[in-house]
């Protein structure tokens, strides 16, 4: 018998058999195609994350830059009773000089007074700043006398921008904090 | 012996056992890989919720330094108020402290606005806890803004603490 299958063998090896070349080129497919496909979602979820990272971490920078600054800021526009909602706020810092903020084309803009009102982004271009406003309670009395220290509530929705990975532009984190003046003038 | 002469026979089915154990130990190993960036795009999730939490966190201990300044340019004792060591909630409008009674914080879709009254209920409950230290003259606030929610099936907390002083000596409420 095992002579039998020798000789049946020894007659054969002169090449693969087609079922063989199609067994193996068939695996061989299949296990390329896994791995690409498992690469290339990888990549993608790593540029994922990367660009969801962004966001937070421009957006948590840009509140904190603006609440330090308005923390010891003066001059904050007057409200009623409730707070006025803005589309911006300008106010001056500690320096003396005229600051402003505002959002616009998905980017945070801020102006000041002493660089002749020159807007500079304080977010980058892989962020969209979808909305920002302040709600500026800042209650005065009949004597226009303050009688609360200015209170600053900011109001940021920020997303991943145009350029950033695709499909994640729906995804939107709102953001808010509040800031108490210091200053009260 | 026999094993010898057959070992030439089998080659063909032990490189299949070989490429199947490769094969085995690889998919292994890129699922664990597939399976490593789910879990971190899991967890980014987490990530901005903290970044949302501490935030409100933080809109907590500011409101109540807003009160308490308010109360000084006022003329009124500097801790009217919260006199009273217990748990209290507070919103971005508020202009005394209301009893802590659980409520999770809204968010206005319209403009984003986290708040108690208009809106869709979020995960998120903050408790300001107060504390009146006094030593024997009440001229220290212990306050505590806790925000906990509830997020892919983990229970998460930030605790902001802050401590105010009489500095000016205006005499505490009674």
């Amino acid at each position: 018998m095992i002579i039998n299958q020798k000789i049946k063998n020894n007659s054969h090896r002169n090449g693969f058999t087609l079922i063989e070349l199609l067994v193996a080129m068939s695996l061989f497919i299949i296990i390329i195609t896994i791995a690409v496909g498992s690469f290339i979602s990888a990549m993608r979820t790593q540029r994922i994350l990367v660009a969801l990272m962004a966001v937070n971490d421009n957006a948590s920078l840009a509140i904190e830059q603006m609440a330090r600054e308005i923390r010891v800021g003066t001059g904050f526009p007057v409200s009623g009773a409730n707070c006025s909602t803005l589309n911006n706020l300008t106010f001056t810092n500690y320096l003396g000089d005229q600051i402003r903020y505002w959002a616009q084309n998905g980017s945070l803009l801020k102006s000041e007074s002493s660089n002749n009102n020159v807007p500079v982004p304080i977010t980058a271009s892989n962020v969209n700043i979808k909305r920002m406003n302040f709600c500026v309670l800042n209650r005065v009395d009949a004597n226009n006398i303050p009688i609360i220290p200015a209170r600053v509530t900011i109001l940021l929705e920020v997303a991943v921008s145009s350029t950033g990975a695709v499909g994640l532009q729906g995804v939107a984190t709102d953001l808010q904090t509040t800031i108490s003046a210091r200053n009260s003038e | 012996m026999i094993q010898d002469s057959r070992s030439k026979i089998q080659e063909g089915g032990q490189l299949l056992i070989e490429a199947a154990v490769a094969i085995s130990i690889f998919t292994v190993g890129v699922l664990g890989m597939v399976n490593l960036l789910n879990r971190s795009l899991g967890l980014n999730v987490v990530v901005t919720s903290q970044y949302i939490g501490s935030n409100l966190a933080m809109e907590g201990v500011e409101i109540v330094k807003n009160l308490i300044d308010s109360n000084i340019m006022g003329g009124r004792p500097w801790n009217e108020g919260m006199a009273n060591t217990g748990e209290y909630e507070v919103e971005y409008n508020t202009m005394s402290l209301t009893a802590y009674s659980a409520r999770k914080i809204k968010i206005d879709s319209a403009t984003g606005l986290y708040n108690y009254s208009t809106g869709k209920d979020t995960n998120f409950t903050r408790k300001i806890q107060i504390q009146n230290i006094c030593n024997p003259d009440c001229d220290e606030i212990k306050v505590n803004s806790i925000v906990s929610w509830k997020i892919k099936g983990g229970s998460h907390e930030i605790n902001a603490e802050d401590h105010f002083f009489n500095w000016r000596k205006i005499n505490p409420a009674p």
